[in-house]
């Protein structure tokens, strides 16, 4: 099972797949031979193990769930709907791998605003998709290749290479490449795939540092949101998609890729100002996404600048 | 820089070495805020000027603009100090002038 928590101010997360090659081995083939139903039944002992022994995560999916009002007023209340939380995270793994792995068709797919990643990729520029971790990107990257265009995926890849090689297995298709941002010419890679008129698929909802990040409200509270991808949109010229690919039920994912917004710097001084307001449209559109989907929020660590004081 | 690319650049009237310098030192300067007492020829890019993989996309992209010319991935990957970036800049200029001849 991948994790996205963490520990450390400066780096939060490792990018590492928790659970070790036996436990992602095992969901693999029980997702080959039993299908997805078998799979999320094995995924309710895993949750009860998180709940249990994954305290950092407990703690950050309840200051989450605070955040979005939840009152959480009594134990059993509160594990239940964290519970729920993981359970949630542990079926978009799972549906990530059995879409990758060749099991779409069991699937229903809908996606809202396709036209406008069409008429933003006609002007030979590349596009530039924002998202967060939230919902299932892997089924966004799926509905993607129907675009036929190549897509790149930028991220934190910091996988170990047994489970690397594991999921290359596993894989029927090759949906996207990855850009590592632990590599120090992804900026590159990322302008000279826009220039070919390419896909690039960036989250942002995690920094690393608070170099390149604006400090926004986000759920009623100071958050650190990443420049970076509103910055490479600007100084590329390349237009820029908001999108959100969110489980409405089980086994059926609905895009929502909003109408390309075209960025350009005006003078230096001018740019924390446009690239706060370039962050804040897209937090606000979360924001709004979480409203409806609250459970699809995937980032398992404390998220915001101080710590919820539960006496708020 | 060579001479010869010196000799050559005053030749057909495109600007000094030290001329690129102050320019590239000043975008250094004013636009990433660098401390200008850390511009020296050997100076790393990435540990000694903390610029990192996007500062160094923003760069390129305002180094092209300035002189009009582009930079491919290859040699901007192959970038490492500010050395490197003069000698590219003078080698494009250069270039230039001579396409234009």
């Amino acid at each position: 099972m991948k994790t996205q928590g963490g520990t450390e101010q400066t780096n939060r997360w490792t990018g590492r797949t928790r659970g070790g090659y036996l436990g992602n081995w095992i969901f693999i083939n029980l997702l080959r031979i039993g299908g997805v139903w078998i799979a999320y039944f094995f995924l309710v002992p895993v949750t009860f193990y998180y709940l249990l022994f994954a305290s950092q995560a407990v703690m950050a999916s309840q200051a989450y769930l605070r955040r979005q009002g939840y009152k959480l007023q009594s134990i059993i209340g509160r594990w239940w709907l964290t519970f729920k939380h993981f359970f949630s995270f542990g079926q978009t793994l799972l549906d990530r791998v059995a879409i990758i792995a060749g099991k779409a068709s069991r699937y229903t797919f809908v996606f809202e605003g396709q036209h406008h990643l069409e008429t933003a990729l006609a002007g030979g520029k590349g596009v530039l998709i924002i998202s967060a971790h939230f919902g299932n990107w892997q089924a966004a990257a799926h509905l993607l290749g129907t675009l036929n265009v190549p897509v790149h995926i930028v991220a934190y890849e910091n996988e170990v290479a047994p489970i690397k090689q594991l999921f290359a297995e596993a894989l029927k298709k090759k949906l996207f490449t990855i850009i590592s941002l632990g590599n120090d010419a992804a900026g590159l890679e990322i302008m000279t795939a826009l220039k070919r008129g390419e896909i690039v698929a960036m989250h942002a909802d995690r920094t690393i540092g608070d170099k390149h990040s604006v400090r926004l409200n986000f759920l009623g509270a100071p958050a650190r949101f990443p420049s970076g991808p509103f910055t490479v949109a600007a100084l590329s010229g390349a237009p820029l998609v908001h999108a959100f690919a969110v489980r409405r039920r089980v086994c059926s994912y609905h895009l929502y890729a909003y109408p390309p917004q075209h960025l350009a710097f005006g003078s230096r001084k001018d740019r924390p100002k446009q690239l706060e307001q370039w962050v804040s449209l897209f937090v606000q559109r979360l924001e709004a996404h979480l409203k409806s989907y609250p459970l699809q929020w995937y980032n398992f660590y404390e998220f915001w600048e101080e710590p919820l004081s539960l006496s708020s | 820089m060579l001479p010869e690319i010196d000799k050559a650049q005053q030749s057909i009237g495109i600007p000094e070495r030290e001329e690129i310098i102050a320019i590239l030192n000043k975008i250094l300067e004013e636009d990433f805020e660098i401390d200008p007492s850390l511009l020296k020829p050997e100076a790393s890019l990435r540990d000694d000027l903390g610029l990192d993989s996007l500062d160094g996309v923003d760069l390129v992209v305002a180094i092209e603009k300035k002189f009009r010319f582009r930079v491919d991935e290859e040699e901007a990957r192959s970038i490492r100090t500010l050395t490197d970036i003069y000698e590219s800049v003078d080698r494009h200029l250069l270039q230039l002038a001579e396409n234009q001849r």
